[in-house]
């Protein structure tokens, strides 16, 4: 039971897929803009996961080896196309504001890379939990990264005035860069560095150092 | 505080990347400052009174960063944020709402320069940064017309930092020849006028010219100058050069991200040269 518990809490911090491996930036860049759009992308994309890495988990042992790429990306993919035709069947406003981005879940490094790393070797109750595991842990991040773009720069939270707005005789004169792309890798650079700071082991070695430099230190 | 002074009590030799013999990193900032000193007079006779208190918080905001940064790094502390925060303040002027200011120089100085490790090791000017981050973040901002005489008493500090071989007199002459000829070739009329009307000369002599963010090898200078100039001209309204920082503000940025591209290419080059003569 521990051990299953621990597929799932596992990838959330410790081993998130967004802050320790840099998957899945993409979409982490492009649908952060708002909480709403933030949290149907982690949907979708925990729903692929989960129900990609069953799937290629329940046949591991029948794929072989040579074109295995293929067919999890088959498997992927039809998921997607699934996922993203309820996204237009149900929530069509939803599906507008994600544009592209759902079926640009096939491509998401996150998905295959489970498949790859884990689907492919484990049986299917841990496969399925270090899904949920991931999903949520890139579900946590994006939450974050849209909760702080869309306080930021729209003054609201999931579309609620929180910061009364100056157009509106308010204080608060938002910040339209957080509305940009890059604005997400700002704020997803500060997180992996507050990470880091609290978990040092995540800290990778420097690619160099500068010579003279510790020298100059003071004890 | 000692660490704050040392530069004006005792010299200490501070090691830094690419500093030529007798200059430290202290003494180079120092003289910057004094090279300000005509510029922001000019400043303080164009704008008034009102551009001090944007001057103290900015200084405040810039300073205070710098510290927290040194402190927690145990590194010497340098006068380099009141550098940044005195040319930021020059450009954008006293019209611009003091949390905002603050908020640009603190994001500038954070994220262009400390998380790098300080002044030396950045590849982007905190400066730079700062006022991009202003243009992105705050569309409705105006920038105030430059102080009168602010890019005409850049002149002296032109002319010390060029001598001194402080900035790259083949960065400054790419730019300010590919500016003029791209602004003839278009039939925008010589741009001189541009460039000593508004902020043009103040922001090339230290923005552009940033000796740390701009190439380091010879021919890399050239090809880094001509590159901004070339930007400068097209990320400008036609003819509108004097209007506002903001095309400059732009092409420094993309010519500062290219500069190590630059250099690298000029490196392999000079490799493959040398390979070639030796047969």
């Amino acid at each position: 039971m521990a051990k299953a518990l621990g597929h799932v809490t596992g990838p959330l911090i410790k081993g998130n897929p967004v802050t320790l491996h840099i998957l899945g930036i993409c979409s982490a860049l492009a649908v952060t803009t708002s909480v709403a759009t933030a949290l149907t992308m982690s949907a979708a994309l925990t729903v692929v996961l989960i129900l990609s890495s069953a799937a290629i988990s329940s046949i591991r042992r029948h794929i072989p080896a040579s074109i295995r790429l293929i067919v999890q990306i088959t498997i992927i993919a039809s998921l997607v196309i699934v996922m993203d035709m309820f996204l237009q069947a149900f929530a069509f406003e939803m599906s507008k504001r994600l544009s592209i981005f759902v079926g640009l879940i096939v491509t998401n490094c996150l998905v295959l890379g489970r498949a790859e790393g884990f689907a492919r070797q484990n049986p299917v109750w841990p496969s399925t939990l270090d899904a949920l595991g991931n999903g949520l842990g890139y579900s946590l991040i994006l939450l974050v990264v849209g909760t702080i773009r869309e306080i930021l720069g729209a003054g609201s939270f999931l579309g609620h005035e929180i910061l009364p707005l100056v157009e509106n005789g308010g204080w608060f004169q938002p910040l339209r860069l957080m509305l940009l792309a890059p604005s997400a890798f700002f704020i997803l650079g500060f997180i992996v560095w507050i990470i880091r700071c609290l978990r040092p082991e995540q800290v990778e070695e420097p690619e160099f150092r500068v010579v003279g430099l510790e020298e100059e230190r003071r004890p | 505080m000692r660490g704050f002074l040392s530069p004006i009590l005792s010299p200490v030799p501070a090691r830094s990347p690419f500093v030529r013999l007798g200059w430290t990193a202290d003494r180079i900032v120092l003289m910057q400052l004094i090279c300000l000193l005509p510029p922001a007079a000019a400043a303080f006779y164009g704008y008034g009174y009102g551009i001090l208190p944007v001057l103290a918080v900015s200084a405040i905001a810039a300073v205070l960063w710098q510290m927290v940064f040194t402190i927690v790094r145990r590194r010497r502390m340098g006068l380099d944020g009141l550098v940044s925060s005195l040319v930021f303040v020059l450009i954008v002027g006293p019209s611009v709402p003091l949390w905002q200011a603050a908020l640009a120089i603190s994001f500038g100085v954070i994220v262009a320069e400390q998380v790098f490790g300080g002044r030396g090791f950045n590849f982007l000017n905190p400066v730079v940064v700062s006022l991009a981050f202003l243009v992105f973040s705050f569309p409705s901002l105006t920038f105030g017309d430059a102080a009168p005489w602010l890019s005409l008493s850049t002149v002296p500090a032109a002319a010390i930092l060029l001598l001194t071989r402080m900035i790259s007199w083949r960065q400054f002459l790419g730019a300010v020849s590919s500016l003029l000829f791209a602004s003839l070739v278009a039939g925008d009329g010589p741009a001189i006028e541009a460039l000593f009307q508004g902020h043009g000369l103040f922001i090339l002599v230290f923005l552009a010219c940033d000796p740390v963010t701009s190439a380091s090898t010879n021919a890399g200078r050239w090809a880094n100058g001509l590159l901004v100039g070339g930007l400068i001209w097209l990320f400008a309204p036609a003819g509108g050069l004097a209007e506002g920082p903001v095309p400059f503000v732009q092409a420094i940025l993309l010519g500062s991200i290219f500069a190590p591209l630059i250099d690298t290419v000029v490196v392999m080059l000079n490799v493959r040269r040398r390979r070639s003569r030796r047969g």
